[in-house]
């Protein structure tokens, strides 16, 4: 009996560091210049003799204990039956506590209105059955929305975490991984 | 009212990208990929920020006059001043000199679109002048295929799919053909491997399941060691050496006295590795090769072009469905020739008649510093679709011969710093707002590119400003240009298109807005094996097995540092890389260094290094990694939102061993620059 | 295969399908067999205890049941053989036999139908109609559970929209309100309960009936139990006396029914109905700290002192100062396949005795001696310095935070 909590399924093995899921997403929210909701890191770091080297997009992890939610001193945050995590405009302030509480860096501060943004997992489109704009946008397929307990229910190969990335797990970020394959490589004498 | 319009956004990119553009209003509110579009469907980061650079305050759409080069005392004139007075100089060149070889044209690939070719059309129809032409890139890749094929053929780019093992010899699709990955994770998916030789860890090369550092600029040798090993270990394909070869027994003599070891000293890859990977090519099939444009970017791109292609050959990849070269082909585009026809005025004579006056005067691309010495000298010079100073090598070079040049028009969106050095400028309309046609060289898709707004401000379209030139220059100087004037912008585009017609199966290009239509080339070339070479067969590179004994170049550098350059991902060549569009997306650019090198010249991350060699000095930010060799440094190209140096003013002028047989003048060789570190 | 059917059984199906209740049919096999006979839920909650003699046993809130040897096997209601189970049940007075038998079908538990007497008391005609009443009664569990079931989901998602804000105006949440006859003023406490997750349907049940007076209204989201209690009317000063004296009775109810491993977290008093969502953080942080630290059962998050200050502090600058302060450990750590994080953790966890932290880890004092140099030279650092100490702490309580979830 597991509640319905949508998020993102990231593949690292796909994903080209490209950011077209950066750009897809600020059109669509008609985002100003220098705004974004998502954020592509670089991770490079050895094993042993190998480098691993893989990007990680994120956004918005639509937490199940969403940090944002409870320090909002507006009650402007709301979670969805579905999991998903709204900021109601109307009634932000642009105070920022969310901007900087959030342990993924998923709110921004819109320069134009001076009030907080947020991904929403393009939720107008999911009601209509589209995808999000950025998972539409990658050209590779590394970014999937899925419901993570239908997925864990299923028990397929995905992970919680990534070599060398620490990122806070006591919010229970709604984001999960493929486990990363490493290529032979063979380095310079 | 919400409307929706087809565009297709023309950089010079594999994708030619198809767009659905929505405008509200007169305005562009939204641009996506178009569903249509078979090869690409999804844009990339450049073309999503395309609609901020559209609208971006740093736009130009007003003519500008500038006193004085480089002063930036610029005042906005109107159109009738700037074409009076550009028409006045033209005609003053020609009083003066009798001829027109004082006026310059640079115009390269900034814009796609048939309609730029009105640029060239205009400088045809006033008289012979001096063209910049060739290409610093293709112009190495593309002679050394048409060497050893007879000309530049490719399967369709869908066909990798077919493919057992694909191999990624110094390009990074990851940022550079974002759509081509789709098809190597699906070849992946289906069991095929993919290799990546870069002397970066590219993103490309971290996604790969067998990644080659290899020693820059020694392409050749490891293609030859792999050739070796090849010949050694019998996997090779007899039928296709002895039926549809030419030179092979040469090749092979040559091959015979390849020593692996030496390989392997030079490359910095072991013999071990090198066994493998030539193993993994012999026994994987079919086997296709992505040559990318690091390798050609070398001093012998050239030839390692020929030896890489020679391992699809001598495996017997060539014609065959998943197999052969993927590079670059033209002819989708062999067809376009109205602007190109179009003559001078009062001249009856071709191009081919001798005689004193024969028809233009051509110069390399990028070699601007040999403007200065050219004699008539040049006293005009038009930019279009280009921005010399920072992409040609030695930028210093380049503003001096901006500045020794009397008058400089740069058409442009945007103050380049090339424009920087302009006494006019001239806005140019967005791809957004004129209608136009593009067709891709990589996937042969043609799409039209409709107008789906005003142009901004003042700015015009390069067909209209050239229009409007050649009617100006008339009416001062009647007969001066033969420029069809009365003919509309679509009706050149049904000349330009109406041998295109049967080969994309439409009566009318207006069709291409709602089908995607690709030019009928062969999806897998060379299948009958019948070479396009004068003897008809495939031609082994022979003038490295004609007797040269110093097989192996020399390190050309007296800096310790050889350094390469990657394009960031939000950046195609200059453009977007002053843009304010790609503000807090793209990293700024920076220098990475392995740590012992930082260590060595006492910097950590984020502190600053002046890279020096004999043509400048720039100071750029450290970024360590480890995935760096010791030997290179590599300036990752980022965007700048005030420049403070021009990147290329450390970049040497070096040709390429090839370029003649496709372009009039060698590539350049980009990556065969040296430097130095100190801490700034 | 023939059955006989005995009258009870005919009997009790058509008293249950006049409407009668669970307690009724009990009430009647008590009558028959003249013993005293309860009915328990799944989680042994006694729902009616029934004595033909009048007397009655103090059995409590749950009937301790014992797994007997027939659990495993398949309840056939209808064989002639005997289907019960036989246990005792230690009381003031000494030990109580009984019989029972396991309410159930292939995949669902109902309850027990529990009978005082040891099985040698039974007549075969006695042990027939409570095998064959038995079915009634799981007839009868069933109905009520599908009814509860069907309320509590509806229940769940109106809590879930109280606590995560997900209405558009006050008016809709008055109306939720009153759909759980609640007041939309306050004071309400909160608890989440987070026991493991094949146990939580029991759990939820084996909570206390009555709080303040009032019954306390359980749910579960996201895979955790969340307890809402009214205290209205309590004073501010006996507020969490009242709280922790609850959650006491919880866990032992829960430890009573064999549900170990158990946190409870309790967030701030919501003042209103539509505060309640900033303590129902604040309580599913409380249990993640607990769990991440290994504190108590019953954590209220203001008492989390240091660790809620560094929770609270903004994450990003959190990581950055662990990053700074550890990154090099951590990196040395995945290059070189060592694992001097752990040396390092183990060595302040044990308060920075060698000695003992060598022990733990089962390596000669030396080779720590030697891994704490290696650590003091990659952090660039003094592991006898306090100031250094203390910032190595702080990360490493960061980073617990961060390799917590992971399992």
């Amino acid at each position: 009996m597991l509640r319905k909590q949508l998020g993102f399924l990231f593949d690292t093995n796909r994903c080209l560091g490209c950011r077209t899921c950066i750009t897809a997403c600020a059109e669509e929210k008609g985002l100003p210049i220098g705004v974004y909701l998502r954020n592509v890191e670089l991770h490079e770091l050895r094993k042993g003799a190998q480098i691993i080297k893989y990007y990680l997009s994120t956004a918005c992890n639509h937490c199940s204990n969403p940090e944002c939610f409870r320090l909002c001193p507006e009650h402007a945050l709301r979670k969805r039956r579905d999991g998903i995590v709204l900021l109601n405009e109307e009634r932000c302030t642009g105070c920022g506590i969310c901007v900087r509480g959030c342990p993924f860096k998923g709110v921004a501060m819109n320069t134009l209105t001076g009030k907080a943004v947020k991904c929403d997992l393009c939720q107008e489109k999911l009601d209509e059955k589209k995808l999000p704009v950025c998972v539409a946008a990658c050209p590779v397929e590394a970014l999937r929305l899925i419901d993570i307990s239908e997925v864990e229910s299923r028990n397929l190969d995905i992970v919680r975490r990534l070599p060398g990335v620490a990122k806070i797990q006591i919010t229970r970020p709604a984001i999960r991984y493929l486990p990363l394959r490493y290529g032979k490589q063979v380095l310079r004498l | 009212m919400e409307l929706t319009y087809s565009n297709v956004c023309p950089s010079d990119c594999r994708a030619s990208c198809r767009i659905k553009t929505k405008v509200r209003n007169g305005k562009i509110v939204g641009i996506k990929g178009d569903p249509l579009d078979e090869y690409t469907k999804t844009l990339c980061v450049k073309g999503y920020a395309q609609l901020n650079k559209v609208y971006a305050p740093d736009r130009i759409v007003h003519p500008m006059k500038q006193n004085g080069k480089g002063t930036g005392r610029w005042e906005q004139i109107s159109w009738e001043q700037a074409l009076t007075e550009i028409a006045k100089k033209l005609i003053a060149v020609k009083k003066r000199n009798n001829n027109l070889f004082p006026v310059c044209l640079n115009k390269y690939l900034g814009n796609m679109g048939l309609l730029s070719k009105s640029i060239e059309g205009f400088f045809n129809s006033i008289g012979f002048i001096t063209k910049m032409v060739g290409s610093p890139c293709v112009a190495t890749g593309v002679s050394a295929l048409n060497l050893s094929f007879g000309k530049c053929k490719k399967p369709f780019p869908e066909d990798m799919l077919n493919a057992d093992l694909i191999i990624i010899w110094g390009g990074n699709p990851a940022w550079t053909t974002t759509h081509q990955m789709r098809y190597i994770f699906e070849a992946r998916e289906k069991g095929a491997k993919l290799v990546v030789i870069d002397p970066v860890l590219t993103a490309t090369a971290a996604r790969s399941d067998f990644y080659i550092q290899i020693k820059p600029g020694r392409d050749l040798e490891l293609a030859l060691g792999i050739a070796k090993v090849l010949l050694d270990e019998d996997l090779i394909d007899r039928d296709f050496l002895i039926g549809y070869s030419n030179g092979w027994s040469e090749f092979k003599a040559l091959l015979e006295k390849v020593d692996l070891a030496q390989i392997e000293a030079i490359t910095d890859i072991s013999v071990v590795e090198i066994r493998n990977l030539a193993r993994l090519i012999g026994n994987s099939k079919p086997m296709t090769i992505w040559l990318g444009a690091g390798v050609q970017h070398t001093a012998t791109g050239g030839l390692a072009f020929r030896v890489i292609s020679a391992l699809s050959a001598m495996t017997g990849n060539i014609g065959v469905s998943g197999g052969n070269i993927h590079y670059a082909t033209f002819e989708a585009w062999e067809f376009a020739g109205e602007f190109a026809s179009i003559k001078p005025a009062g001249t009856t004579t071709s191009t081919e008649n001798k005689g004193e006056v024969h028809g233009h005067r051509y110069i390399g691309t990028g070699r601007f510093a040999e403007l200065m010495f050219l004699e008539p000298p040049i006293d005009f010079l038009w930019v279009a679709y280009h921005n010399p100073v920072a992409q040609a090598p030695d930028s210093n070079a380049v503003k001096k011969a901006l500045d020794s040049i009397e008058t400089v028009v740069v058409a442009d969106q945007f103050l380049t710093s090339t424009a920087e050095l302009a006494d006019y400028f001239l806005p140019v309309a967005s791809h957004y707002e004129y209608e136009d046609i593009v067709v891709s060289y990589w996937h042969y898709g043609a799409a039209i590119n409709q107008k789906a707004i005003e142009p901004l401000g003042e700015s015009r379209s390069d067909f209209e400003i050239m229009r409007e030139l050649a009617i100006k220059l008339n009416k001062l100087s009647p007969g001066f240009s033969s420029f069809p004037v009365k003919r509309l912008a679509s009706d050149w585009l049904n000349l330009e298109m109406e041998p295109q017609y049967p080969r994309l199966g439409i009566a009318d290009y207006h069709e291409l807005i709602d089908h995607y239509r690709r030019v009928d080339l062969a999806e897998v070339p060379w299948q009958d094996k019948k070479f396009m070479t004068p003897s008809g067969k495939y031609e082994f590179p022979l003038e490295l097995a004609l007797g040269n004994n110093d097989l192996y170049v020399g390190e050309t550098g007296i800096y310790p540092f050889r350094l390469l350059r990657t394009r960031n991902f939000a950046t195609h060549n200059s453009q977007y890389r002053v843009s304010v569009c790609m503000k807090g997306l793209s990293e700024k650019t920076r220098v990475l260094l392995h740590p012992e090198i930082a260590n060595l010249i006492g910097v950590e991350e984020g502190m600053k290094v002046k890279i020096y060699n004999q043509l400048n000095e720039i100071v750029l930010p450290a970024s360590l990694s480890k995935s760096m060799p010791t030997d290179i440094v590599v300036v990752y190209l980022g965007c700048e939102f005030e420049q403070e140096f021009e990147f290329n003013s450390i970049i040497a002028l070096v040709d390429t061993d090839l370029g003649e047989e496709y372009a009039d003048g060698k590539g350049l060789a980009f990556n065969d620059t040296y430097v130095n570190l100190v801490r700034a | 295969m023939k059955i006989s059917c005995t009258s009870q059984f005919i009997h009790s199906i058509m008293v249950l399908a006049e409407g009668h209740s669970i307690s009724f049919i009990a009430g009647a096999i008590a009558k028959e067999v003249g013993k005293t006979v309860l009915v328990t839920d799944a989680a042994n909650r006694v729902l009616t205890i029934h004595s033909p003699v009048g007397g009655t046993h103090d059995v409590g809130a749950f009937f301790p049941l014992e797994p007997g040897k027939n659990d495993k096997i398949k309840v056939n209601y209808f064989s002639e053989e005997n289907g019960l189970s036989e246990g005792q049940w230690q009381t003031k007075n000494g030990p109580v036999s009984y019989v029972y038998l396991q309410l159930k079908v292939p995949g669902s538990h109902y309850g027990n139908l529990i009978v005082l007497s040891s099985l040698r008391g039974l007549t075969a005609t006695q042990k027939m109609t409570i095998q064959q009443v038995a079915i009634t009664i799981l007839l009868a569990l069933k109905a009520q559970l599908d009814q509860e079931t069907e309320r509590t989901s509806f229940m769940d998602e109106i809590v879930y929209d109280v606590l995560y804000n997900n209405y558009d105006s006050k008016l809709v949440l008055y109306e939720k309100a009153k759909h759980l006859h609640w007041s939309v003023d306050g004071p309400y406490g909160i608890a989440v309960v987070d026991v493991p997750l094949d146990k939580i349907l029991a759990a939820k049940k084996t909570g206390p009936s009555q709080f303040n007076s009032f019954k306390p209204v359980y749910t579960i989201i996201n895979e955790k139990i969340v307890v809402i209690l009214s205290l209205i009317n309590l004073p501010n000063s006996s507020i969490k006396g009242a709280i922790t004296e609850f959650g006491k009775e919880y866990l032992s109810n829960l430890n009573y029914n064999f549900i170990k491993d158990v946190r409870m977290g309790i967030g701030a008093v919501g003042n209103s109905l539509a505060d309640l969502y900033k303590g129902y953080q604040e309580a599913k942080i409380a249990v993640e700290l607990s769990r991440a630290f290994d504190m108590g059962s019953i954590c209220f998050f203001d008492e989390m002192g240091f660790l809620k200050f560094i929770f609270t502090a903004p994450a990003e600058e959190l990581q950055e100062f662990k990053n700074r302060i550890l990154w090099k450990v951590v990196a040395y750590d995945l290059e070189m396949g060592t694992d001097l994080l752990n040396t390092l953790r183990t060595y302040v966890d044990r308060r920075a005795q060698v000695a003992s932290s060598a022990k733990s880890l089962f390596i000669h004092e030396n080779t720590l001696r030697n891994r704490l140099k290696k650590i003091e030279e990659l952090l660039d650092m003094d592991l006898n310095q306090v100031d250094h100490l203390v910032n190595i702490y702080i990360a490493l309580q960061i980073s617990n935070m961060d390799d917590y979830g992971e399992n």
